[in-house]
């Protein structure tokens, strides 16, 4: 809301300079977002009356205009078309700094020579004064304008530009802020006058309003004015219009926007003539029905919008926009004025769906007073009266089917000081609830108080108290430190894991990413199919309308938008949950570790073969987890369609599948625009977690027999499969996969699978004859398991 | 929470405690400190203010308290909160709070 300084003052004195009073509303929970001073750089510009008007002797569209500052005269060059003797308007001598009319620059005005004759300063635009668009013409001053006083005097102003908070529909009126700044500076509020004159036949005689659907209509009041002179409003209410930024159109029109502005009630007017049998019915819009509004769009309208309609038809779109055909025109002679309180999301969703968002909708929608229908309508009554010479119709018709008793809220010390930990003297809280315009009554230890019919969000005690500690200001609230104990927690084990697997992944060269668990359902089954996921009721784009059941197709794209950024040798990684819908049940929502890697190993592996990363990358990563949080995994073939047939495992604890890892397989790759070969894999970090404290295992003192092995075989028989049966050996402690050969002089479809293996016996010195014995054992069975042979 | 903000943003910093609206708290309150770049003058990156809000705060409203089946008349309970990017956009004078979602590796690596 802009609030002009100016204004205000018709309601409160204001004590304080503009920057102290800003800081004041902003503290209080009024925030100035900006302020705008009108004429503080109108340094010299003055009040000037035009006393002659000569033709240029050398050009024909110019004139020398000589104007009196007060006793002195000047003579100016100018072009402008709307100049005439008598008139004040403002004059600015060389010198001063004014913007361009016609580019918008600012800059100094310099002594010229027009067409031969010297210009001593110029009259000037609204553009040029920084006061708007028009440049059409000089900017005409109110006849009473003093000569020679400073412009700033006359149409200087402060603009503090509040932003209003949701619960605060108040401050969208300027009498909302006068009790604000009363409050704050201890200054009262003088209401404006709400009397006006009135005249018969009563209102009640012509006009009958009926509410069909009071949950959305709590109120309807209305009043008649007849034989209204609809013209331009006088230059003070115009200027008030401008300074909050509306448009000025005419008397009445301009009067509903000022009362609004003023009081913060929406208003709106009808031709009365035009309303069909005198009679107004607010209802829902019939479905299909149809309105063409005030913007001359036919709009077609439907259950959930609430109409003003004669029995004929509708004839305006509640709290949104009036309708074309009963508008008021050049010849409307009586009007009938409607000031209502209409259901909040109602207006909110019409609006909306309408993209029609107005100053009256945004009022409506955070919820006004339903008390202010009558207020708003004396203020337009009296205005109307007084600038547009109407008569006023004894009476308002009031429909009030909304109307709700106020209780007084009690308040105690005890209650302030339970929430803010201070104890304030009631004489103090009944001082500052007063300056909100609240009724207060004491009652022995307890105020009862009656907020101001404008203030519906004070409610409860808390309501109450905020109010106290932001007049009193919460600077002004001493700190303390927390007291008491705060209990012990024992760590969750699936943080704590999720934790150790993101140092891990980072230490192991891989970079965290983090993407959204929103998605749309195409993107989903981008990489395959994803089990069906749950789907937003309200989503804000159709881009984040489901939750996620995968984290492939994420890091994927993660993958392909960096390659695509020119960076080679990518690993990344991500912890998080995806959603799984259960029946009659909460959605489960296990998170997973999930890693992909592309292009050349070089930057994170200090080894660096500058090979594209494998699928023994992939492996590597899981198998380092695995070490490091002690657990036992284990790989077995993977038919996931996801991966490259014959390049992809899935990883077993204790026989249950908790993961699994592969080659991408290239159409999916194809799919997320991923040229070249992709490692990805994932585990459920629930199957990671281990509790359980190493169990110390006597250290032999006897010394480890080291030996390698090399075994030939087909290239369908997995490697895992010949590791795990060379781990059954006897006294064989450990064996480890350390290379994969396939080419020459190995025949086709053949591999050499070279391991190394570690055995020790706990009781004594195991020799080298013993260690072969059982190696060459091993190597028996497996040439008659698997058809192996020792590679020559 | 003037212990937190000056953890967070230095010392040195002033913390003002303002009048705010957050729907879960009454009273609510906007925690700002004054801003680390022009000291309180007022600049751009404070939007001329001099200075930055990085909380909103205030007491727990009571019907959220009912809902969590706490008595609110028994029970009174302190809230605050404070967006991660937010802290981070502030401490790292990231001016684009869009790139802690769009995951490129070239930002991404400036913190890891
Ligand atoms: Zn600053």
């Amino acid at each position: 809301m802009k609030v002009s300084l100016n204004w205000l003052r018709e309601y409160v004195r204001l004590t304080l300079p503009a920057e102290e009073l800003a800081h004041k509303l902003t503290m209080a929970g009024d925030e100035v977002e900006s302020i705008q001073r009108i004429g503080s750089d109108w340094d010299g510009v003055v009040v000037a009356e035009v006393v002659r008007i000569d033709p240029h002797p050398n050009a024909d569209r110019l004139v020398l205009v000589t104007v009196d500052l007060g006793g002195r005269q000047q003579t100016i060059v100018t072009g402008a078309p709307n100049l005439a003797v008598g008139q004040r308007v403002p004059f600015a001598p060389v010198g001063t700094p004014l913007i361009d009319g016609a580019t918008g620059e600012r800059k100094t005005l310099k002594l010229a020579k027009i067409r031969g004759i010297e210009s001593a300063g110029m009259v000037c635009s609204a553009k040029e004064l920084g006061l708007g668009d028009d440049h059409s013409g000089i900017l005409i001053l109110p006849a009473d304008a003093p000569v020679g006083a400073p412009l700033a005097d006359v149409l200087g102003d402060t603009i503090f530009d509040l932003k209003t908070t949701p619960n605060r529909p108040d401050l969208l009126s300027m009498l909302g802020v006068a009790w604000e700044v009363s409050a704050l500076t201890g200054q009262p509020v003088q209401p404006p006058p709400f009397d006006h004159p009135v005249s018969q036949p009563p209102i009640a005689e012509r006009v009958t309003v009926r509410i069909e659907d009071p949950d959305l209509c709590g109120r309807y009041s209305a009043a008649l004015v007849r034989g209204v002179r609809i013209g331009q409003s006088p230059e003070w209410l115009q200027k008030r219009l401008q300074a909050a930024g509306m448009r000025p159109i005419n008397t009445v029109v301009d009067v509903t926007n000022y009362v609004m502005l003023e009081l913060g009630q929406p208003m709106h007017a009808f031709d009365a003539a035009t309303i069909a049998h005198n009679t107004i019915v607010v209802r829902r819009a019939r479905d299909g029905e149809r309105l063409t509004t005030l913007d001359g769009v036919a709009r077609e309208l439907d259950r959930s919008m609430l109409v003003i309609a004669d029995p004929d038809r509708a004839i305006a779109l509640a709290g949104v926009m009036g309708g074309i055909d009963t508008e008021v025109t050049e010849q409307t002679t009586d009007v009938l004025l409607e000031s209502a309180n209409f259901h909040n999301y109602t207006i909110r969703r019409t609006a909306n769906r309408l993209r029609m968002r107005s100053e009256a909708s945004l009022r409506f929608e955070k919820g006004i007073s339903p008390e202010l229908t009558i207020p708003a309508l004396q203020r337009a009554c009296r205005l109307l009266a007084e600038i547009a010479g109407g008569q006023i119709a004894a009476g308002f018709v009031d429909e009030y089917p909304g109307r709700a008793p106020v209780e007084p809220r009690p308040l105690t010390s005890a209650d302030v000081e339970r929430v803010l930990g201070i104890t304030w003297p009631l004489e103090r809280i009944e001082s500052i609830f007063r300056s909100l315009g609240a009724e207060v009554r004491r009652d022995g230890e307890r105020l009862l108080i009656t907020p101001p019919y404008w203030r519906r969000d004070l409610n409860l005690t808390e309501d109450l108290v905020e109010e106290i500690a932001r007049i009193i200001g919460y600077d002004e609230l001493p700190a303390t430190h927390l007291r008491g104990e705060i209990p012990a927690t024992p760590p969750d084990p699936l943080l704590v894991t999720s934790e150790r697997l993101r140092d891990l992944m980072v230490a192991a060269g891989l970079q965290e990413v983090i993407t959204y668990p929103l998605v749309s359902r195409e993107f989903l089954n981008r990489a395959g199919p994803a089990p069906e996921p749950i789907a937003l009721l309200n989503p804000m784009t159709m881009d984040q309308s489901v939750l996620r059941t995968s984290l492939r197709p994420s890091l994927l794209k993660t993958l392909a938008e960096n390659v695509r950024r020119q960076e080679d040798g990518l690993a990344i990684f991500e912890v998080g949950s995806i959603y799984l819908p259960r029946e009659s049940d909460l959605p489960d929502e296990p998170p997973l570790l999930a890693f992909a890697l592309t292009g050349p190993r070089g930057r994170s592996s200090w080894l660096g073969t500058n090979e594209p990363y494998d699928f023994f990358d992939g492996k590597g990563i899981v198998e380092a987890i695995a070490e490091r949080l002690r657990v036992a995994l284990d790989f077995t073939r993977s038919t996931d369609p996801f991966y490259h047939p014959g390049r992809a495992a899935e990883v077993r604890r204790e026989g249950d599948v908790i993961g699994t890892l592969g080659e991408v397989a290239p159409d999916i790759c194809a799919a997320f625009d991923l040229a070249g070969r992709v490692v990805y894999g994932e585990l459920y970090v629930r199957a990671l977690v281990n509790e359980t404290l190493p169990v110390y295992q006597p250290v032999s003192r006897y010394p480890d027999v080291v030996q390698d092995v090399a075994l030939v075989v087909d290239e369908a028989v997995e490697a895992e499969k010949i590791r795990a049966a060379l781990a059954s050996g006897r006294f064989v402690q450990e064996v480890r996969l350390f290379d994969v050969y396939r080419g020459e002089p190995l025949p086709a479809g053949k591999k050499s699978l070279a391991f190394t293996l570690r055995f020790r016996a706990p009781d004594r010195t195991l020799t080298e004859d013993e260690v072969s014995r059982i190696r060459n054992g091993l190597v028996e069975r497996l040439a008659r398991q698997f058809g192996a042979s020792l590679r020559g | 929470m003037y212990t937190f903000a000056k953890r967070i943003f230095g010392e040195r910093r002033r913390v003002r405690f303002r009048c705010d609206y957050f729907p879960f708290v009454e009273p609510g309150v906007d925690v700002g400190v004054d801003c680390w770049v022009c000291e309180g003058a007022g600049c751009s990156f404070c939007k001329r203010s001099g200075w930055i809000e990085v909380m909103g705060a205030g007491m727990v409203h009571p019907r959220v308290l009912e809902y969590a089946g706490i008595d609110p008349k028994r029970y009174t309970g302190f809230a605050f909160g404070g967006g991660v990017e937010r802290f981070n956009l502030l401490l790292h004078r990231i001016d684009d709070i869009r790139l802690f979602y769009g995951n490129d590796i070239r930002f991404l690596r400036q913190f890891a």
